[in-house]
């Protein structure tokens, strides 16, 4: 994958190919032009005479458009090439190309130009699995188009290729007879669009209804607004206004287009295999985006809201008031061999929704919205206690109900390894992580903020808090191990304590439920040499049977796990390790070219001196590109009160002065400004 | 005997008023074909307060399928997002009116109600 490129627009629709443009898809190189999660093209290669294409060079226009730069032939002794091809991109409703062929010599040419087109309708899921396929294909030539498709019972997907200029079309491809002039050019377009289509023939709408498919000026232009109303960075360190400029960007290419909100964007998980709406996804990275960009959070609890479960269904892990954890629309979900139509698997998006609506409230004061889906949030408070607590001992757990195709661990860490007993032995179910209860605990303080301020309900509030203050009290009780001074990463099934040391504990400052007594203790553990690798906090001690610098979430570093733990170390009063984090990881983005992948190695940065990125992360995965923002957040110490913003700096020296302006929020617009005193450890 | 469609509607007409759908106004009409004729339902929302009729109205959106397929939608037997990306019920117009109407259609019989623990609420 190291030489492919990705293009993306209007959320799930992105083109995949290799450096000429060409895409071959096989299991090996999961190439392709993908939209609502199933391969609509798989084959999709140049050739003139016969012979296949060269690059010399790639301009990445946007994350919606590229252009390669193209030669006949390759390699060998270098030769002035008489012919060469300019092949531009951009991502559509599907995509379409622009092909120039350009003849630079004196006397006329006549070429033939091919371009093989196939598609194996493979689902998402499918790609690097090459499953078979249990329909059937076609293709048939129509209206001058090209139209390749694939049916199975009634489900049935199309690809219509069409050319601008005259072509010779086959069930495989455009061949075009070519005659261009000395010094002149040559050029086609070529549109592929996929369809679905539902019953009695008719073109299947998924979405709401968008508005007409945007030009490459209106993208631009987008694009130049959406990063004309974040806030302006001004700062000394140069590498950060980078990695701030590369996360709006990041940021503008994930969104995804509210399937139930017209015009509306809210962000996908990650680029490209997760360009789907999920419930964690989209709500951490919006509270991340919060001070920057508002608008994210708010289509962000809209469009959660409007698809909040409403009965049991056991394939589908719902239950009423759950928030939902992913939403596929590929031929696994439509026959039901996956439960993504949507899947609710996910223990900790449903109190997150509280904390993202009220957190949402106090940077905007948007009352209106908080009304409006008071009955979605009383439902997912419900759900807490009524379907969250699967043992009954007042802690929030987790086990699917679907044994073939649910998710083992509900929580942020979802691999199959990742909760794990200081031994190795992984527990029983259900399994209640410690971060869940944080978040329930917030959940619930925060939900009772809103009871009492926004539905005028004070005997839910006072009845909130007392649920709030109990958890904590018990919290701080069972999950505490005594003799090891940390909190346990989960209780088992029969209510013992998984002791592994994780970040997990982290996220309890940031929800506030760790005892002030018992602060330093977590604190210590966190950056002991253990856990902090330099760079940043590791998913797992180094310590544990099951660590791994190269496992996914038994010993890499995350970043946007370590922007939450910034965030609760500011919430207890740890600046300067907060601090410390923020520079770690801000630093380590500078070798990603202001890029963080979703995770990287948890070597000791003395070791390697640069972050080795995990192999497979996805890249930009949306709440790593939210990341640099919430550390921005962090280290200038931005809160609210009641209609003001609160500034209270406490940034690494080497990051110099610092200016954040026009922070949108209740208040308008608002600076804020800072400068490093925080010395930094010599190690970093 | 009355079809699941018919039992569906029936019952979902005697609710006056849908708490979840309490912020929602809007008319959906569903078309079930079969192999003689096309039914019609309108099912009518306005800030929760249920209308359930056969007479036309004007709608934002429409569902259309084959009549047995609804069947098992109204039942709880098929899941209605899965059986539109399979191709078996369209839908047009306003999809957030949809996504609600999805609200009110039963569970599906088979699930239990393990790892419940109560149901109290906290309701409005």
């Amino acid at each position: 994958m190291n030489d492919t490129l990705v293009n993306i627009l209007s959320g799930n629709t992105f083109v995949v190919s290799d450096d000429r443009g060409d895409i071959e898809a096989s299991p090996a190189a999961p190439t392709g032009l993908f939209a609502f999660d199933t391969r609509f093209v798989s084959t999709w290669v140049l050739s003139i005479d016969g012979q296949r294409l060269s690059p010399l060079s790639l301009d990445d226009v946007e994350y919606y458009m590229t252009r390669f730069f193209l030669v006949v032939g390759g390699g060998g002794v270098y030769v002035n090439p008489k012919v060469s091809v300019i092949r531009g991109r951009a991502v559509a409703e599907g995509f379409r190309e622009q092909l120039a062929i350009l003849n630079h010599d004196d006397s006329p040419v006549d070429l033939t130009v091919r371009v093989e087109v196939g598609s194996d309708f493979a689902d998402l899921f499918e790609v690097k699995d090459a499953l078979a396929k249990k329909g059937t294909y076609y293709s048939r030539i129509e209206n001058d188009c090209l139209v390749i498709g694939y049916l199975r019972d009634t489900f049935q997907r199309e690809t219509v290729i069409s050319a601008s200029t005259p072509a010779h079309l086959d069930g495989r491809g455009f061949t075009f007879a070519v005659h261009i002039e000395p010094k002149q050019e040559w050029t086609t377009g070529l549109s592929v669009v996929p369809t679905l289509l539902g019953p009695f023939g008719r073109k299947l709408t998924l979405t709401a209804e968008a508005g007409p498919i945007r030009t490459s000026e209106e993208m631009q232009a987008n694009l130049q607004d959406l990063i004309g109303q974040s806030p302006r960075l001004e700062c000394d360190w140069d590498a950060l206004k980078h990695t701030y400029r590369r996360s709006l960007v990041d940021l503008a290419a994930l969104r995804f287009s509210a399937p139930a909100f017209a015009g509306q964007n809210l962000p996908a998980a990650g680029l490209p295999w997760f360009m789907s709406l999920f419930g964690r996804d989209s709500i951490i990275t919006s509270l991340q985006a919060l001070p920057f960009q508002p608008g994210l959070a708010a289509t962000t609890l809209r469009e959660l809201a409007s698809r909040q479960g409403s009965r049991r269904d056991d394939f589908r892990d719902e239950d009423p008031g759950r928030i939902m954890h992913e939403m596929r629309f590929g031929e696994t979900a439509a026959f039901e061999e996956r439960p993504h139509s949507p899947y609710f698997g996910s223990a900790d998006a449903t109190p997150l929704f509280i904390v993202l609506l009220d957190e949402y409230e106090r940077w905007t004061g948007d009352t209106d919205l908080v009304c409006a889906y008071e009955p979605e949030a009383r439902a997912a408070l419900h759900w807490i206690d009524a379907y969250g607590d699967l043992m009954g001992n007042g802690y929030l757990s987790y086990r699917t109900r679907n044994e073939q195709t649910g998710l083992t661990n509900q929580c942020w860490k979802d691999s199959w390894d990742s909760i794990s007993y200081r031994d190795g032995r992984l527990p029983g179910f259900p399994r209640a992580t410690c971060e869940l209860q944080g978040y329930a605990y917030d959940a619930k303080l925060r939900g009772a903020r809103l009871a009492r301020l926004v539905w005028h309900d004070p005997a839910l509030a006072d009845r909130l808090e007392s649920e709030a203050a109990d958890l904590k009290r018990r919290f701080n009780r069972d999950f505490w191990i005594e003799d090891r001074e940390y909190y346990a990463l989960g209780l088992d099934a029969d209510g013992g304590q998984i002791d592994a040391l994780s970040s997990n504990i982290g996220h309890l400052l940031w929800s506030g439920i760790v005892d002030e007594d018992k602060a330093d203790a977590v604190v210590g553990h966190l950056f002991d040499p253990v856990m902090f690798t330099g760079w940043g906090i590791r998913t797992l001690s180094a310590d544990e049977k099951r660590y791994n610098p190269l496992g996914y979430h038994v010993g890499t570093v995350w970043p946007f796990d370590n922007s939450f733990i910034a965030w609760g170390l500011r919430r207890y009063g740890y600046e300067r390790e907060a601090a410390r984090i923020a520079a770690g990881i801000l630093t380590a983005a500078t070798y990603f070219g202001g890029r963080l992948p979703e995770a990287f190695a948890g070597y000791e940065r003395s070791r390697t001196k640069y972050p080795a990125q995990y192999p497979t992360a996805c890249s930009p995965q949306a709440w790593s590109t939210g990341a640099p923002l919430l550390f921005l957040r962090t280290m200038l110490g931005l809160e609210t009160a009641d209609d003001s913003l609160v500034v209270r700096p406490a940034l690494p020296r080497h990051i110099g002065h610092i200016e954040l302006l026009d922070i949108p929020g209740r208040w308008g617009r608002a600076d804020a400004y800072g400068r490093g005193k925080i010395e930094m450890p010599i190690t970093q | 005997m009355a079809s699941p469609t018919e039992e569906f509607f029936g019952e979902l007409g005697r609710r006056e008023y849908i708490p979840q759908l309490g912020k929602t106004t809007g008319t959906v009409r569903i078309e079930l074909v079969d192999d003689e004729c096309t039914r019609h339902w309108y099912f009518r929302i306005n800030q929760g307060k249920l209308l359930v009729s056969r007479e036309n109205l004007e709608a934002d959106s429409v569902v259309r399928s084959r009549q047995d397929v609804f069947d098992h939608v109204a039942a709880g037997e098929m899941n209605m997002m899965a059986a539109v990306l399979r191709g078996e019920v369209s839908v047009e117009g306003q999809l957030p009116l949809l996504t609600l109407f999805e609200r009110v259609i039963p569970e599906p019989p088979s699930s239990g109600c393990r790892g419940r623990v109560s149901d109290q609420g906290v309701g409005s």
